[in-house]
């Protein structure tokens, strides 16, 4: 009787990965979906800027400066005479950089101190809390534009230490997330069986306890991404981010910010471009977070 | 009563060791690592002599680890030193743009607050219908806008296409409250739009439980059972997290006090930064840390309070 329960189960229900699971999951969530649309799209934009630009988006051309949104112009031309939506088209790449590399260290630093805390508890677990205590103790806008004046100028155009400075900051939620998680780990038979097998630590905790965390870290990339967008324009608008020139949308946000009744556009068009994708990465982690745990589905 | 005069002695205890790295940590970022202090705010012009005398007076002459040991006395007993840039004492101006910010501060974070478990418990109660969907849907907005963005946004709409708010600056003549109008609504969003999904998910969690169950099937109002029973228990997250709310307030006023040049603590820091002035820098980031971690304290002792379930230790 059992057996034949069994035999239908598998009947109605085909074999599927865990990925595939989630996949269909998430198709079923349309926002989630419209997000994940727009974000190819800004990926596909991102590496294809400079076919897509239609001018170059750093070289001036006073005569042409301040001019309303035209066919040569799709979001017109700022001060300098450059055109705001080839800007707009290559701040999806700083956009996008700052997003991956802030979110890449900050993922990397938690899921590794998290990780190690949670395992041996102790004093290491200790003295980890004491750094993110620290880290989450400080005002975190000033921990970011002091990591900013801190770090050594790296990479081209030097941009490279505002992203790390954000994702330095941000790594205290995904540190205190795994150690949760692997506290709770550490108690299961996989571990055991691991560990009775004769694997290190390292080899546990890398080959079989982040694996098991999966879904919180890619739902943490989307998220992360989001929050580092703002980050990156909020800090621009203070002035302490992306080195003028560049066409980051902070720096464009910032600059428009003087002209808003004479030229609406220099601050519209990166101000809607920096929210649709903040919006589009937080709905998209939502829907991931859903798609992961079906049965923590937002009631 | 006694264990919690106990706990929090101990918890006070605990932040000074939290406190002196954040400390050390500041002291490193601004002054050992990008260079010379004194060097940098002497700038394109600088002659031999004056830098000399500059760093005697601030005793930027001495070796790094004695600067530090004398930074770090002071700073124990909150005293700063002087500005570099307007030589003023740093606690004391810390201390006079201390009431903008608290004005500002405060009353956003309260108003919010109560608006916020409102809206929260008014969504959580009609789950997934329309009210519920909408207020799920601004709150997401009003979470995923950067701060200033929406700053500027208010500002430009209510300020300058309306004319019906003051756009800037700080209370000022017998009109001058209106100057708060303003920044304070912004802020006032941003606490609010928070604490609504907190709230939310926190009553969603509460209204699955057998007591609620109970109090239902006894025939008491919704109403009833929802503020009553399912609040108080609902409230504790909210409260434990007092201190993220308070961390979140305080960065929102860097943005506000900066778009609408409000001359709080916020201003003073981010002023501070982009002159390099490091006692003030010091002082300002010393000052959101001890509000942190006294939020942080009074959160943990209100929770056990509220939830019998908690025993301080």
């Amino acid at each position: 009787m059992a057996q034949v329960a069994e035999e239908n189960l598998h009947a109605r229900r085909p074999r599927r990965s865990y990925w595939r699971d989630v996949w269909l999951r998430l198709r079923r969530n349309k926002l989630a979906m419209v997000s994940l649309v727009y974000v190819v799209l800004l990926g596909g934009v991102a590496l294809a800027a400079p076919l897509v630009q239609r001018h170059d988006p750093i070289v001036q051309d006073l005569e042409q400066a301040t001019q309303a949104p035209s066919r040569t112009h799709l979001f017109g031309t700022d001060l300098y005479g450059r055109d705001i939506f080839s800007r707009v088209v290559h701040g999806t790449r700083i956009a996008l950089i700052v997003g991956i590399i802030a979110t890449a260290v900050a993922i990397v630093i938690g899921v590794t101190f998290g990780g190690i805390a949670g395992y041996f508890g102790g004093f290491v677990d200790q003295a980890v809390i004491f750094v993110y205590s620290v880290v989450a103790t400080f005002p975190s806008l000033l921990f970011i534009l002091a990591l900013t004046n801190a770090l050594p100028p790296v990479g081209e155009p030097k941009l490279f230490k505002v992203y790390l400075a954000i994702g330095l900051s941000s790594w205290v939620g995904m540190c205190r997330l795994t150690r949760n998680l692997f506290r709770s780990f550490r108690e299961q038979e996989y571990v055991l069986a691991a560990r009775a097998l004769g694997a290190g630590p390292l080899r546990i905790i890398f080959g079989h306890m982040v694996p098991n965390m999966t879904g919180f870290i890619v739902v943490a990339i989307a998220g992360g991404i989001a929050g580092a967008i703002a980050a990156e324009a909020g800090i621009s608008f203070l002035g302490f981010g992306v080195a003028p020139p560049n066409p980051s949308w902070g720096v464009m946000v910032s600059d428009g910010r003087s002209y808003l009744q004479a030229a609406w556009w220099m601050i519209v068009c990166p101000a809607v471009a920096t929210l649709l994708a903040v919006f589009a990465f937080n709905l998209l982690a939502d829907g991931l977070r859903d798609a992961f745990d079906p049965r923590h589905e937002t009631v | 009563m006694s264990s919690y005069l106990n706990y929090t002695v101990r918890r006070l205890l605990f932040t000074v060791p939290i406190l002196w790295g954040v400390f050390t940590v500041t002291f490193v970022l601004f002054f050992i690592v990008p260079g010379d202090p004194a060097r940098l705010l002497m700038g394109q012009h600088r002659d031999a002599a004056t830098e000399q005398a500059m760093k005697v007076q601030w005793g930027l002459d001495q070796p790094k680890h004695v600067q530090y040991w004398n930074f770090l006395k002071k700073a124990a007993v909150l005293d700063f030193g002087q500005s570099f840039t307007n030589k003023r004492d740093v606690r004391q101006a810390i201390l006079e743009r201390l009431p903008a910010t608290a004005v500002l501060g405060i009353p956003s974070l309260t108003i919010g607050m109560f608006l916020g478990i409102a809206a929260g418990l008014w969504s959580a109660m009609r789950a997934n219908r329309a009210v519920d969907n909408t207020i799920r849907f601004i709150t997401f907005c009003l979470v995923s806008v950067p701060f200033f963005l929406l700053a500027i946004l208010l500002q430009w709409g209510l300020g300058q296409q309306l004319h019906v708010l003051p756009i800037a600056g700080y209370i000022n003549g017998p009109w001058g409250w209106w100057h708060l109008a303003l920044p304070m609504f912004v802020m006032t969003l941003g606490s609010f739009a928070g604490l609504t999904r907190l709230t939310r998910t926190a009553v969603l969690e509460v209204l699955t439980q057998d007591y609620i169950r109970t109090a239902k099937a006894k025939g008491l109002p919704e109403l009833v059972v929802v503020v009553r029973h399912a609040l108080k228990n609902a409230m504790i997250p909210l409260v434990t997290s007092l201190s993220v709310s308070v961390a979140a307030t305080l960065t929102g006023a860097f943005f506000v006090e900066t778009v609408f040049a409000w001359p709080g603590v916020g201003l003073l820091a981010v002023d501070a930064i982009n002159n390099r002035d490091f006692p003030t820098i010091m002082g300002t980031v010393m000052f959101g840390a001890v509000l942190f971690v006294l939020a942080d304290i009074v959160g943990d002792l209100l929770t056990a309070y509220m939830d019998p379930r908690i025993t301080l230790k």
